[in-house]
């Protein structure tokens, strides 16, 4: 076996709740199964193993996932990509790529999130519906409709990453954690430091997003392509997105509807109504022309989409046809 | 010496310092501009998120050492997107991965060669040959010109650092 584990590892496997005894242990098998020399006795001692201890199967359930995830890659793929260049490939590699112009802010806002799947994510919600979370620092988190957000509370910092095109709302007043570290808050397309405050956060897709600061204070740096950087204070909302950022007087009322299952528009077009009413339900909504400036007032329970298309109907000059329950028109009587 | 996030304002480092450093950045990049002004945004979300913020007359120096090491991260992440791309030009037309495969391999690819650029060469070569060549640790061996016991403990190591590396970040 081998000798203890590295630092790193242990804070890891603190981190994870796992034994750090049981984790060397369990990449000591790994890397016995990788040698391609293991015994049919080694299988029976591994299971024996295993299956003594629920801390061994923690363990080993942490080092297979990585196993894991290096068996998806392809092995031409893999070597091919990973072998050290030799020093001229490297500098053709760098010439070449000068063109490629990848931005490298969304890796780094989006790093340890990654790519997004809204299934990896570590709290979600269904469409249609609003979700209360309470984080194990004692934040409070609710998510909005079809959202999700990844969460990462390390030793020395907390982070918490926005999926794309969902909303939340957070309070980290409650934290337990006085000394934690500072807390990030990632969205797709910036990045919100966040002390000891109340805001809800919205991306809305194509670097842009909106942000509302209800108590205490945040800072936020945007991406594309002309960044910027705002301190926000209690009582202000920005909106952002690739073109510049514009910072206004929030509406409690408004920001926080929808916490309380509510769509509150204040004399909206119909056609923005319906953008908007279409993220609580499956299916495409949309509206004729003829009626899309149609005003839309009033606070409608997001719960019963079908029911705010029938009071639509009743308030506007307009009819709703169901092709099905998925594909529904709005179009003058 | 440092202070708090909280006594510092950012948006006042980024007023009174973001030109310089763009500045900085493009004479040393290059090019149109367009990298250094990502990397001025990625200094300034590094600085946020680490949190600790430069007392006033050290500004631009300990900007200038975030920058720096961002650079040499952007041309290490550049170096392995178009060996990805290379790798992938050999394989056939059919078993081309989506696009959102693509940006997940990527992803694990550029986790793994991280965490392996922190170890021996030795070390990558023998990880290399074992998970994607196949090879068993004695033909490692022979081939690395090394005992059987130290492909053993580079595949540890690398097996550590793997863990590490990937342990945020599994796709399904």
């Amino acid at each position: 076996m081998s000798d203890a584990l590295p630092g790193p590892l242990r804070q890891y496997a603190d981190r994870h709740g796992l034994d750090s005894a049981s984790l060397q242990a369990a990449l000591d098998w790994q890397v016995l199964f990788w040698s391609g020399e293991q015994q049919a006795a080694d299988r029976e001692r591994w299971r024996r193993w295993l299956n003594a201890d629920a801390e061994h199967r923690q363990a080993w359930d942490a080092v297979a996932r990585m196993a894991g995830t290096l068996g998806t890659l392809s092995p031409q793929v893999a070597r091919r990509t990973l072998e050290r260049p030799s020093s001229v490939g490297r500098r053709r590699a760098l010439g070449a790529l000068a063109a490629v112009g990848v931005g490298s802010m969304l890796m780094l806002a989006g790093a340890r999130g990654g790519f997004w799947q809204k299934a990896m994510a570590d709290y979600r919600c269904a469409r249609g519906e609003q979700q209360r979370f309470r984080l194990e620092d004692g934040s409070s988190l609710i998510l909005n409709t079809a959202s999700a957000v990844s969460v990462d509370f390390g030793q020395d910092r907390r982070r918490i990453s926005l999926a794309p095109e969902s909303e939340v709302a957070l309070d980290t007043r409650s934290s337990t954690l006085k000394k934690a570290g500072p807390l990030s808050l990632a969205l797709p397309a910036a990045l919100l430091n966040v002390q000891g405050a109340w805001l809800t956060a919205r991306d809305l897709g194509h670097g842009a997003g909106t942000v509302g600061v209800l108590a205490g204070g945040a800072q936020l740096v945007t991406a594309y392509p002309r960044q910027a950087a705002v301190t926000l204070n209690a009582g202000q909302q920005v909106h952002f997105d690739p073109d510049g950022l514009s910072v206004t007087p929030l509406s409690r009322q408004r920001a926080l509807a929808w916490t309380r299952g509510v769509l509150q528009a204040d004399r909206w077009r119909l056609a923005d109504f319906l953008d908007e009413l279409s993220r609580y339900r499956d299916g495409l909504l949309y509206c004729d022309d003829e009626v899309a400036d149609l005003i839309v007032s009033g606070a409608y329970p997001l719960k019963d989409t079908d029911y705010v298309l029938e009071s639509l109907a009743r308030a506007l000059p307009v009819a709703i046809h169901y092709r099905t329950p998925w594909l529904v028109r709005v179009a003058a009587v | 010496m440092m202070t708090n996030a909280t006594q510092t304002d950012i948006g006042s480092l980024y007023r009174d310092h973001a030109h310089w450093l763009l500045g900085w950045l493009r004479r040393r990049l290059g090019g149109d501009g367009a990298d250094a002004a990502d990397l001025v945004q990625d200094t300034y979300v590094r600085l946020m998120v680490s949190g600790r913020f430069p007392a006033p007359e050290q500004s631009r120096a300990f900007l200038a050492r975030i920058a720096k090491g961002l650079m040499v991260d952007m041309h290490r992440r550049r170096r392995l997107e178009l060996a990805y791309r290379e790798a992938l030009a050999a394989l056939p037309e059919d078993s081309a991965p989506s696009a959102e495969q693509r940006a997940l391999t990527l992803e694990t690819l550029a986790r793994i060669d991280q965490a392996l650029d922190e170890l021996p060469s030795k070390v990558r070569e023998a990880f290399l040959c074992s998970r994607f060549e196949g090879l068993t640790y004695s033909r490692i061996a022979e081939r690395l010109g090394v005992s059987h016991g130290s492909v053993r403990k580079y595949m540890l190591r690398a097996a550590q650092s793997c863990l590490l590396a990937l342990s945020e970040f599994e796709p399904v």
